[in-house]
């Protein structure tokens, strides 16, 4: 039997984050939609014995390939007068429970991003929390794109696939920005480095017709064939004969490309007119001008969420930095978890120790440099990819994955899990070594700080948090926070030197050879402090 | 801001980035220049797939777990006549093949896999990794994989370039999941289906066809089933590769087509070479100021052809009229006072750069007089040898009586003040035998050669330092 509240609030609640000023952080809340929710209500009372899973595979089997008979709605065939009401637009509910669906997700894949990125101070200024939230919710409001290569026959959760899609999503998306943005092309330069991908995206959002779409594109495919006869490339930093930015073409030029693009019409069979020069340089110009607005368009964002004051449901603050991370699928992970302990236990000291390091602490890979005697960052992350690859090795060879596989015959299905079980792995290690220093830090607080001291780390942190409640409410009144700050730097400081000697004494390290390991702790205290308040009694 | 490769690694961290050296790339960029291609296209396909398969095997040979050397299953010669056609390279790993796919767009958006290396059986890889290359800061991002069935199942066919595409977000990345995966599931020949066969008269006609000079690949000039069935038979690839190389290979630069203002890639004006270079011009122009200068006086000053003329053909001073030479040809287009004064000048200077001077300029304001010239430059990159900064070919025309031509070949240095020592200003007659050569000194800032000749002679110019060396063929 499922929790019934549980499955209706998952697929009719969605998310958005709140800035607290004065506690640094984000608070996320949460709305409900009352029409979802009363469908789901009607749902998961027709068969109690769905689960969030099976319901969220069956939105999207409707997604994928809609009933051609409406009058087939329920999962046990069953049909109600209830539910009829909603038929004609079911295809429309199912996209929005998925998206409703999704939302944590959404936001487990911006926490986990939005980690990554606090090393790269640069990116993570220009992308907080906030934005990577928004780009995995806008991709999430189109479930069939987020999962049209999603193989209905695995096992393999759907929530699983969607966060290392959304991970990627909002990465790429971050990259493509900043690189589009760093890069100060213009003209036929940058129409040059454009992929056909973007070049499609650009054009349908200026609202060309899809079969006019084609049309620009094979221009633009007819001037690359050329431009490197045009513009040749002649050093071997790849920079060219001429600036292609500031480039003009000649009419003999344009009527080259106008000849390519005349041919390839023939070949594709495209029923449309030849062009002369003219009409190409008008296309060009029209791509050019649709990839730059596209480019110059702010971060995605999402349609204003619903009318907070009439349908909020919580205004629950949770740090999403702990909690959402916290969520894992009711899966029998028990022995796979077993064997990720087994394999890492059986890594050499220097890779269990620096991995301790890196995926607990969040040290900065550039630190690992000297103790793994590399000389750049990006081979510090080769060497992490390989530790990791000897516990990928160890999970795929257990029996249980092997009975999977025998089941499963294709190879795609196979590479799929397998990288899911490297997230996880990878998602997994990070928990446990994050435990393992928590475990150290919870036995100095309760044996090493005296009681004082411990009041007076809850009363900084209580009004810490009543404060950030004030900023909405404007009611509550503030105490003397300097002074409380000062004690609490000073506490902080004993149990973090403390920490830092039980650390290095554990691990056979001297933290001071990491240069972030001052920061990093200083961080991992402050969120297990506020997230451990009541150890503080 | 923009992404460094350590921002790459932190939002990466699952992908591989591999370093290589300038020194590494300007090597195979010489390599390149020496292999035979058709177009400029082709050599650059060449340059990115060589430099993607130079890192990534280097990569796999001291690093992998993987017992056996990756190798190309073919000998390396043959590699032009795959790049001269499509993008892309195999290799094999154990017992895998992969297709290494590169690209040079600055955002890795999607992996477009041309269809020859799916849909040719002989062709069809296990997997297929997306590489992403950076010439100017040298890394080489291998963004991910996918394999044959992924791509057959899940990609989408783009009929209009003849690729399967997948979203960048497809990828799996990295290569330890394929690594893991291989170990356990030994990857098979992937079943292809079997292409029509053509006949050895219908092969012909093809081949006759595709093997004219083009500026681009020649694989969208037939229906896909017809070009994949001529790839496919290595004897034909070769044949077609060969085809396409020794019609264009043997074709040198037609100097009575510049008259026609007929130039071939790559060969430009002083002043496009400064504005490519971003260097100043000192060292490479003919005129002693700067080009906005020059501009700014074309823009007011049209009424100052009569003073400049005058200037001329009074001062004394062999700079300045230079300069007035240099300055008329920029402004003075088409203005009968200043052809006059030009032909006039060019008649009586004596000495040889004046008059070149003249009959460069005017050709610029009159290209259809009897004694205009013309003078195109190319940048000539020898590698880290001339310190990274290339060096400027300049050739300068001037028609002499008795239709003859008087030739001036000039090196600039770029970037810096002199040419390195013993750079080789080399010009061969048709047989090969040297008959002019210059070299540069310890503090050298150009070398020249002046020779003429009579319509139709050839002659090769060869620059070289040490085993380093770029020629150019020349008909006049």
């Amino acid at each position: 039997m499922h929790d019934s509240q549980q499955i209706i609030k998952r697929f009719s609640t969605h998310i958005y984050l709140k800035d607290c000023n004065g506690v640094a952080r984000l608070a996320s809340i949460q709305d409900s939609n009352p029409i979802l929710a009363s469908l789901m209500q009607v749902l998961v009372e027709f068969d109690p014995e769905v689960g969030e899973e099976e319901w969220a595979r069956y939105f999207l089997q409707v997604l994928r390939d809609p009933p051609k008979n409406y009058q087939v709605l329920s999962l046990g065939n069953r049909t109600t007068p209830i539910v009829s009401t909603y038929l004609i637009y079911f295809k429309i509910l199912c996209n929005d429970l998925l998206f409703y669906y999704l939302q944590p997700t959404c936001l487990q894949a911006a926490v986990k991003i939005s980690k990554t990125l606090q090393w790269s101070y640069n990116i993570h200024f220009h992308y907080p929390l906030e934005d990577c939230f928004i780009i995995a919710s806008a991709e999430s409001a189109n479930p069939l794109k987020l999962f049209k290569n999603f193989d209905v026959n695995l096992s393999s959760p759907l929530n699983a696939y969607a966060l290392i899609s959304l991970k990627r999503i909002i990465k790429n998306r971050i990259s493509q920005e900043i690189k589009s943005k760093s890069i100060k092309l213009s003209g036929y330069g940058l129409l040059r480095t454009v992929t056909k991908k973007e070049l499609e995206a650009a054009l349908t959002e200026v609202a060309i017709q899809p079969k006019t779409i084609e049309l620009y594109c094979l221009a633009w495919q007819a001037f690359k064939d050329v431009f490197e006869a045009i513009c040749p490339v002649t050093r071997s930093n790849g920079s060219r004969s001429k600036n292609p930015s500031t480039l003009t073409l000649t009419s003999e030029q344009l009527n080259q490309i106008a000849a390519r693009y005349n041919q390839q019409l023939q070949r594709l069979h495209i029923k449309s007119k030849p062009v002369n020069g003219q009409d190409i340089e008008k296309k060009l110009k029209t791509c050019i001008h649709s990839v730059k607005d596209y480019q110059n368009r702010t971060v995605v964002s999402l349609d204003a969420p619903v009318d907070s004051t009439s349908n909020l449901l919580s205004h629950q603050i949770y740090d999403p930095l702990e909690e959402v991370i916290d969520v894992e699928s009711e899966q029998e992970l028990g022995h796979i978890r077993e064997i990720i302990l087994q394999a890492f236990a059986a890594l050499d000291p220097l890779a269990k120790k620096t991995l301790m390091l890196w995926l607990g602490l969040g040290i900065n890979q550039t630190d690992f440099l000297s103790v793994l005697n590399l000389q750049k960052q990006y081979q510090v992350t080769r060497q992490f990819q390989r530790y990791l690859k000897t516990i990928l090795k160890a999970v795929v060879n257990s029996a249980y994955i092997q009975a999977y596989w025998r089941e499963t015959t294709a190879e795609t299905a196979i590479h799929q899990s397998s990288r899911e079980h490297l997230a996880y792995l990878k998602d997994y290690l990070i928990g446990y070594c994050h435990n393992f220093f928590a475990q150290q830090l919870e036995k100095i607080v309760q044996e090493e700080i005296s009681r004082d001291h411990k009041q007076i780390l809850r009363q900084y942190l209580q009004e810490m948090n009543l404060r950030s409640r004030s900023r909405r409410n404007a009611r509550f009144p503030s105490l003397n926070l300097q002074h409380l700050s000062e004690e609490f730097t000073q506490i902080k400081e004993i149990l973090q030197n403390k920490f830092v000697d039980s650390v290095e004494s554990q691990l056979q390290v001297n933290l001071v050879n990491y240069h972030s390991s001052d920061s990093s702790i200083s961080n991992f205290i402050d969120k297990w402090l506020q997230a451990n308040q009541a150890i503080l009694y | 801001m923009d992404l460094s490769l350590n921002d790459l690694t932190f939002l990466f961290p699952e992908q591989l980035f591999l370093e290589f050296s300038s020194e590494d790339r300007d090597h195979l960029w010489q390599q390149v220049q020496k292999d035979q291609y058709s177009n400029d296209a082709a050599r650059f396909n060449a340059y990115l797939n060589r430099i993607s398969l130079n890192t990534f095997l280097t990569y796999l040979a001291t690093a992998s777990d993987v017992q056996e050397h990756p190798h190309l299953g073919i000998p390396d010669t043959e590699l032009p006549s795959f790049w001269e056609m499509v993008n892309g390279t195999a290799i094999y790993w154990g017992q895998m093949r992969l297709i290494l796919i590169p690209s040079q767009e600055p955002n890795l958006t999607e992996l477009r896999v041309p269809r020859e290396w799916v849909d040719i059986p002989n062709w069809a890889g296990n997997y297929y990794l997306a590489m992403q290359l950076n010439l100017e800061e040298c890394w080489l991002r291998v963004g991910g994989y996918v394999t044959y069935q992924q791509l057959r199942n899940q990609g989408n066919y783009d009929r209009m370039d003849e690729t399967y595409v997948v979203d960048a977000e497809d990828l799996i990345e990295g290569l330890s999941v394929m690594e893991v995966v291989e170990e356990r599931f030994p990857s098979q020949k992937p079943t292809v289906k079997p292409l029509p066969q053509l006949s050895s008269v219908e092969a012909e006609r093809l081949l006759e066809q595709l093997g004219q000079k083009t500026p681009y690949l020649p694989r969208l000039d037939l229906p896909f089933t017809k070009w994949a069935a001529l790839l496919a038979n290595p004897n034909w690839r070769r044949d077609l590769y060969h085809r396409r190389v020794n019609q264009s290979v043997k074709q040198p630069i037609k100097l009575s087509q510049w008259f026609q203002q007929i130039f071939d890639g790559g060969w430009q004006t002083i002043e496009d070479i400064i504005d490519t270079l971003a260097v100043p011009e000192a060292n490479l122009a003919y005129r002693s100021g700067s080009r906005d200068r020059v501009m700014d006086v074309s823009a007011t000053t049209p009424q100052a052809i009569p003073a400049l003329v005058e200037l001329l053909q009074t001062n004394p001073s062999k700079s300045t009229r230079l300069r007035v030479v240099d300055l008329l040809g920029d402004i003075a287009k088409g203005n009968p006072e200043a052809i006059a004064a030009l032909t006039n000048f060019l008649d009586q200077a004596s000495d040889q750069d004046s008059r070149r001077q003249a009959a460069v300029s005017l050709g610029k304001i009159d290209p259809s007089h009897a004694q205009a010239g013309i003078r195109r430059a190319r940048i000539i990159d020898l590698g880290l040898r001339v310190s990274g900064h290339p060096v400027v070919l300049m050739v300068t025309l001037m028609p002499e009586p008795n239709y003859k031509m008087n030739v001036h070949l000039r090196l600039d240095p770029t970037g810096q003040t002199y040419l390195p020592p013993n750079l080789k200003l080399i010009v061969l007659d048709e047989e090969g035998n040297r008959f002019r050569q210059e070299e540069s000194r310890q503090a050298d800032n150009r070398i020249q050669i002046e020779f003429r000749c009579t319509s139709g002679d050839f002659f090769r110019v060869k620059v070289a330092l040490g085993e380093a060396s770029v020629t150019e063929d020349f008909v006049v």
